[in-house]
C-alpha cells in the first residue's frame, strides 16, 4: 500500500489549501444542514422525548430499557426487529448484487434490442414506493393475483405464510432496486477495454471464461461500490414491508408483544419516532442509533475485507 | 427646512395608506383539515363557496394527511406564525390536545358572535358530550363519522328478510342466517365481511364493556373478559365460514354482491353508491337486542391552536364555522351525520341513507387522553386472533400492554 | 467495435451467430414482459373505475371493460394543490439538486481520491459513519432547524439536505479510483493545476459515473415523500410526492386515483432517464477510449 501511494504521489507538490478547496463546498453543507440534525437525534436516543413538549433528559436510560428490559416492549422490538432486519439483508443482497449483474453482462453483448432491455429492466426504479407496493399486492393477491394464476396457486396466501411472504418481499425489493445497480455495472463494464477482451475471445476463451478473468476483475471498484450500498440500503427496509402486509403475520407472543414475521427494525423506529400517537422520539433515537452502529460497523467491516483483498 | 418638509410628507403618506386600510382591510385565515381525497374536493367547495359570499375574508383550505397533521401540529405549536387559525380533527383528540396546551376553549370566541349562534342545542345531541372536556367546550363539531354496516337490500330480503325488520341486528341472527345460509347450500354468498379490524373489534368490545377507561378519561382500563369475548365471537364466525376468507377484500365482496352485510364507515357512502345497487346503513352486529345500538363514532371537529387573534381573524373563523353550519348540507352529499340540526332537519338530508343512523342509535366514543394510542396499537394487532395466529387472550395482553406502555412513555 | 467489424465472418459462423443473438434477444424480451407485469397492470388499473377496481376479484380483467380518465382528471383538478404547479416545484427542487450535487460530489471525491492531506480517511470515514443513522430520527430536529431559517414552506428546505450525501462521494471516489493518474500526472508535469486537471480530465472521464449520480439524486429527490410531507404544508409550496399523498381518501383505498396520480408523475422521470441514456452511452466511449 506505502509503496503503490509513494508511486503515485505527484510530481509537482500543491499547495496545502487546495485539498481544502476541493473539499469546503461539500464540507460547508454537511456541516450547516446535516450534522446538526444527526447530533439532536443523539441527543435525543439520551431523553425522552414526544415531540409536543420539551426533551428531558434521562441519560443512558433508554438504552438500558432495550437492552436489559424484558419487561419492556421496546427490548423485544429491537431484538425481533433486528434480526429480521438482518436476516432480510444476508438473504436480499446477494439477488439485489447478481440480478442486475446478470442483466448488465447479458446486455453487454450488445444483443438485438439491448437498448430497449436495458430501459425495460430500469423502469421499475423509477417508481415511488406507493405505486411498486399497490401493484405488487395487486400481482400477489390470493384471491385473484395474477401470480397466483399464472403459477396455479389457487388461493395462496403470500402475505401471511412463512417463508413466502419473505420470498415475495426479496422479489419486490430486488425489482424495484434492480436498474440502481444496473446501470451502475454498465457503465462500469462498458468501460472495460475492448481490445483486451478482443484478444482474449482470439485466444479462444469463451463468453464466460472472459467475463470470469476480465470483466469482473475490471469493475471490482463498482461491485465493491455496490455490495456496501446494497448493505446499507437493506438495513433501512421499511417501506415495502410495512405497505405488503404491516409486518406480517403472528409467529409468537411474548410479554404482551406479537413478534411478526418480517417487521423490520426500521418499522418499529417510524413507528414510535414518528405518527399519529404515542410518539416516544427518545426510544426511537436510541434504536436508530443502535441500528446505525451496526451498518457503520457492517459497512467498515466489508471494506477492511475489500481492502485486503485489492492489496 | 427641508427635514420638516420631507416629516410631513412621510406622515401625509402614511396616513394616506393607513385610512383605506382601516376601512376594509382583508383578511386571510388559513384551515388545516385532515380531510384528503373525496372529502377535501368537498371541503374545497364549500371553502370557495364561502370565499366568494365573503367581501373581506379569504380562507385558505390546507388538506394534510391524517397521519401527517398530528406532527404538524406538534412541530408548529413551537412558532406561532407557521399555526393555522383553525384546525380539523377528531374531537376524542380534544383530552390530549387540551393536556399538552394545543388548543384553546372555544367558548370566549362563540360569545363574541352571539349573532351567528353557536349554541350547543341547535346540533346533533352528541355533541352535548364530545365536544366539551372537563365542562369547556373546547370544539364546534363538523359532523360524526362513525362505524356502522352496510346492508345490501335485495340479498337481504332473499336470504333474511326478518332480521331487518327492528332495523338492528344480533350477532345471534348472524350465526342463524349463516347456519341458514350452508343448510340451503348457497355458496357464493358469505353473511357478513369486516372491512377494518380496528373499528370491528371496537364496536364489538364497546357494545360489551361500554368503554376502555377510567372514569375521569386518564388511566387505561380495558375489561379483558369484554375483548376475549368480542374476539371469540368473531372467531366462532369466522371459523363457521358465514364470514370471509382471509385474503378476500371485504369491501370487493360486498361489490360483487358476495356478503349481504359490510361493516364500514360512513366515508364508504361515496363509493358503495357507485356500486349500483339498494343499501342501507344500520348498526354493526349488537350482543343483544334491548336496547338501542350505540355506534362507535367520534366527530370531526373545528378546534382553535394555541396562539393570538386579531379580532379580524377570530370574527373570519366563526363566520366559517357558522357558514359551515348553515351549508352542512353540502358535506352530508358525501354520506356525513351532519352536526347541525338545521340541516339534519331538512326534507333533503332526511332523504339520505345516513339519516336512519343518526336518528335510530346514539354515537358516542368513551372519553380518554390516549384513544388515540389505543387505536393505532390495535390497528398493528390486525385480526390475527380471529385468524388464529394468537389466542383471544394473548390478543387482549397484548393490546393492554403496548398501549399501556405507550402511554406511560408520554 | 471496429475490430469486430475488421475480422469477416464466415457465412456459417454468422448464422450461428445470428441464430444465438435471436434466441438470446428473444428470452430477455420475454423476461422484460414478466419483469414490467405490474407496470402493465397499474397502467391499465389507472383507468378503471373504482366499481371495476372493487370487481376485479371475480372478473379479473387487466384491461379495464370501461376505460375512464376520471382518476387522471381527479388528479389534475386536485383541490389541494394546482397540479402544475407541483410539477414546476418538483422540477425545480430536482433540477437544482442534481446540479449542485454533482459539482460538490465530485469535486469532494477528487480531494479524497486524487489528492494527499492529512486525517483524509479518517475524515471520509467520519463522515460515512455519520450518515449511517437513519434518516427518520433526524426529521424533526431537522424540522426545527428549517423553521429557524425561517425556510420552512420554502423550496430550498427540500434541497439544501441532500447536498451533503457521503454516497455520492463514495460512488465517484470508487469510479475515479479505476481512472488510471498517467494523464492527470502527465498534465501535472505540463504545467496543469489541480482545477485544471479536475475540470479537464477527470470529469470528463467521469462523465458515465456523474450520469448515475445525477440519475439517482434526481429519482431521489423526485421520489421523495417524508421529509417534504412535513416542511411543506402550503399549497403552493407542495411538491408532487407530497402532493399526491392527498389524493387518496383519508381512509385509503382509491388505489386508482393513486395509480394514475403516480403514472403522471413517472412521466418527467422516464424521460430524463432516456435522456441520459444517450449522454450516457457517450460517456462510456470516452471513458473505454482513456483506457484503450
Amino acid at each position: 500500500m506505502k509503496a503503490k501511494l509513494a508511486a503515485h504521489r505527484p510530481l509537482r507538490p500543491y499547495a496545502r489549501w487546495i485539498p481544502l478547496a476541493f473539499l469546503a463546498p461539500h464540507l460547508l453543507v454537511f456541516c450547516c444542514f446535516n450534522i446538526f440534525p444527526i447530533l439532536t437525534g443523539i441527543f435525543a436516543s439520551l431523553t425522552k422525548w414526544t415531540l409536543g413538549e420539551m426533551p428531558q433528559w434521562v441519560g443512558l436510560a433508554n438504552y438500558a430499557n432495550l437492552l436489559t428490559n424484558p419487561e419492556s416492549i421496546y427490548y423485544w422490538q429491537l431484538r425481533w426487529g433486528l434480526l429480521n432486519t438482518v436476516k432480510f439483508v444476508v438473504f436480499c443482497v446477494p439477488f439485489r448484487i447478481l440480478v442486475p449483474l446478470a442483466f448488465a453482462l447479458v446486455l453487454s453483448s450488445k444483443c438485438r434490442g439491448h437498448k430497449v432491455l436495458q430501459a425495460c429492466y430500469y423502469l421499475p426504479s423509477l417508481l415511488s414506493l406507493s405505486v411498486v407496493m399497490v401493484s405488487w399486492l395487486y400481482m400477489f393477491d390470493s384471491n385473484a393475483g395474477i401470480v397466483n394464476t399464472l403459477l396455479g396457486l389457487g388461493k395462496f396466501r403470500w402475505t401471511t405464510t412463512e417463508p413466502y411472504n419473505w420470498i415475495a418481499l426479496i422479489f419486490i425489493t430486488v425489482w424495484w432496486g434492480c436498474g440502481g445497480n444496473l446501470i451502475i455495472y454498465q457503465s462500469a463494464i462498458a468501460g472495460v477495454s475492448q481490445e483486451i477482451l478482443e484478444a482474449t475471445s482470439v485466444d479462444g476463451a469463451n463468453a464466460f471464461q472472459r467475463c470470469i478473468h476480465i470483466t469482473l476483475p475490471s469493475i471490482k471498484f463498482p461491485l465493491q461500490y455496490t455490495i456496501i450500498t446494497s448493505v446499507i440500503a437493506e438495513f433501512g427496509i421499511w417501506g415495502q414491508p410495512d405497505m405488503f402486509n404491516g409486518g406480517g403475520p403472528t409467529l409468537e407472543v411474548v410479554n404482551g408483544v406479537n413478534h411478526q414475521s418480517n417487521k423490520m427494525l426500521m418499522q418499529y423506529i417510524a413507528e414510535s419516532g414518528f405518527g399519529s400517537s404515542g410518539v416516544n422520539a427518545g426510544v426511537a433515537s436510541s434504536m436508530a442509533l443502535i441500528l446505525g452502529l451496526i451498518i457503520f460497523a457492517v459497512s467498515m467491516l466489508q471494506f477492511r475485507a475489500m481492502r485486503r483483498g485489492n492489496d | 427646512m427641508k427635514k420638516l418638509l420631507t416629516m410631513l410628507l412621510t406622515i401625509a403618506m402614511l396616513a394616506a395608506l393607513a385610512v383605506p386600510a382601516m376601512a376594509e382591510e382583508p383578511v386571510s385565515i388559513e384551515m388545516w383539515t385532515l380531510f384528503t381525497g373525496d372529502d377535501g374536493t368537498t371541503m374545497q367547495a364549500i371553502v370557495d363557496a364561502y370565499n366568494a359570499s365573503q367581501d373581506r375574508v379569504t380562507l385558505t383550505h390546507v388538506a394534510v394527511d391524517r397521519e401527517n397533521l398530528y406532527t404538524k401540529l406538534a412541530l408548529a405549536m413551537s412558532d406561532e406564525a407557521a399555526l393555522p387559525e383553525v384546525f380539523v380533527t377528531y374531537s376524542y383528540d380534544v383530552p390530549n390536545f387540551v393536556g399538552l396546551g394545543y388548543i384553546q376553549p372555544v367558548e370566549d370566541l362563540l360569545a363574541a358572535y352571539p349573532d351567528f349562534d353557536f349554541a350547543i342545542d341547535k346540533y346533533h345531541d352528541a355533541c352535548a358530550t364530545l365536544n366539551y372536556y372537563d365542562g369547556t367546550r373546547y370544539c364546534v363539531s363538523l359532523d360524526f363519522p362513525t362505524w356502522g354496516m352496510y346492508v345490501n337490500t335485495a340479498l337481504a330480503e332473499q336470504y333474511c328478510p326478518e332480521v331487518l325488520e327492528d332495523n338492528s341486528v344480533t350477532w345471534d341472527e348472524i350465526m342463524a342466517v349463516g347456519a341458514s345460509l350452508q343448510e340451503q347450500g348457497v355458496e357464493d354468498v358469505s353473511v357478513m365481511a369486516g372491512s377494518w379490524d380496528r373499528n370491528d373489534l371496537l364496536n364489538s368490545y364497546l357494545d360489551l364493556a361500554g368503554t376502555y377507561a377510567s372514569e375521569d378519561g386518564t388511566t387505561l382500563e380495558l375489561n379483558k373478559d369484554a375483548v376475549v369475548e368480542a374476539l371469540n365471537t368473531w372467531k366462532t364466525a369466522f371459523d363457521a365460514g358465514y364470514l370471509w376468507e382471509e385474503g378476500e377484500d371485504p369491501m370487493s365482496m360486498f361489490a360483487l354482491e358476495e356478503c349481504i352485510f359490510v361493516t364500514g364507515g360512513t366515508w364508504n357512502m361515496n363509493a358503495i353508491n357507485e356500486y349500483g345497487f339498494d343499501f342501507t346503513f344500520i348498526a354493526p352486529p349488537q350482543f343483544s337486542a334491548d336496547d338501542t345500538p350505540t355506534l362507535f363514532g367520534a366527530s370531526h371537529a373545528f378546534m382553535l391552536p394555541t396562539r393570538s387573534y386579531t379580532e379580524d381573524e377570530s370574527y373570519a373563523v366563526a363566520s366559517f364555522m357558522h357558514y359551515f353550519y348553515e351549508h352542512s348540507i353540502d358535506w352530508a352529499q358525501a354520506g356525513s351525520i351532519v352536526a347541525s340540526k338545521a340541516t339534519a332537519e331538512s326534507e333533503e338530508y332526511q332523504a339520505m341513507p345516513q339519516a336512519f343512523v343518526a336518528e335510530n342509535y346514539s354515537i358516542s366514543n368513551p372519553n380518554f387522553t390516549y384513544s388515540q394510542i389505543l387505536f393505532d396499537v390495535l390497528d398493528g394487532l390486525d385480526w390475527e386472533a380471529v385468524y388464529g395466529r394468537m389466542t383471544p387472550e394473548e390478543y387482549a395482553d397484548a393490546w393492554q400492554t403496548q398501549a399501556q406502555e405507550r402511554i406511560n412513555a408520554q | 467495435m471496429t475490430g469486430m467489424k475488421a475480422r469477416r465472418r464466415t457465412p456459417l459462423e454468422s448464422l450461428k451467430r445470428n441464430w444465438r443473438s435471436w434466441l438470446l434477444s428473444l428470452a430477455l424480451f420475454v423476461i422484460a414482459a414478466i419483469w414490467l407485469c405490474p407496470m402493465f397492470f397499474s397502467f391499465f388499473a389507472s383507468f378503471k373505475t373504482n366499481v371495476e377496481m372493487k370487481r376485479y376479484p371475480k372478473y379479473r380483467n387487466i384491461v379495464p371493460l370501461e376505460w375512464t380518465l376520471e382518476n387522471y382528471e381527479f388528479t389534475w383538478n386536485n383541490a389541494a394543490a394546482p397540479f402544475m404547479n407541483m410539477v414546476l416545484n418538483s422540477f425545480i427542487v430536482s433540477v437544482t439538486t442534481v446540479v449542485l450535487v454533482l459539482v460538490i460530489a465530485s469535486m469532494s471525491a477528487y480531494a479524497y481520491e486524487r489528492l494527499e492531506f492529512r486525517g483524509k480517511e479518517k475524515l471520509f470515514w467520519a463522515l460515512f459513519g455519520l450518515s449511517m443513522i437513519p434518516g427518520v430520527v433526524s426529521l424533526v430536529p431537522q424540522y426545527y432547524l428549517y423553521d429557524a431559517l425561517g425556510w420552512t414552506n420554502e423550496l430550498i428546505c427540500l434541497i439544501t439536505p441532500y447536498l451533503g450525501n457521503v454516497f455520492y462521494i463514495f460512488l465517484l471516489r470508487n469510479f475515479m479510483h479505476g481512472i488510471p493518474k498517467d494523464l492527470d500526472e502527465s498534465a501535472r508535469i505540463d504545467g496543469a493545476n489541480d482545477f485544471v486537471i479536475y475540470s479537464r480530465i477527470v470529469i470528463p472521464c467521469m462523465v458515465p459515473a456523474m450520469m448515475v449520480v445525477a440519475l439517482f439524486s434526481f429519482t431521489g429527490s423526485w421520489n421523495d415523500l417524508m421529509w417534504p410531507s412535513l416542511a411543506i404544508t402550503s399549497p403552493n409550496k407542495l411538491t408532487l410526492t407530497s402532493g399526491i399523498r392527498l389524493i387518496n381518501d383519508s381512509y385509503g383505498g382509491r388505489y386508482e386515483r393513486i395509480l394514475a396520480a403516480c403514472m403522471l408523475t413517472m412521466i418527467p422521470t422516464v424521460l430524463l432517464f432516456l435522456i441520459a441514456r444517450k449522454y450516457f452511452l457517450q460517456g462510456l466511449q470516452l471513458s473505454a477510449a482513456v483506457k484503450g
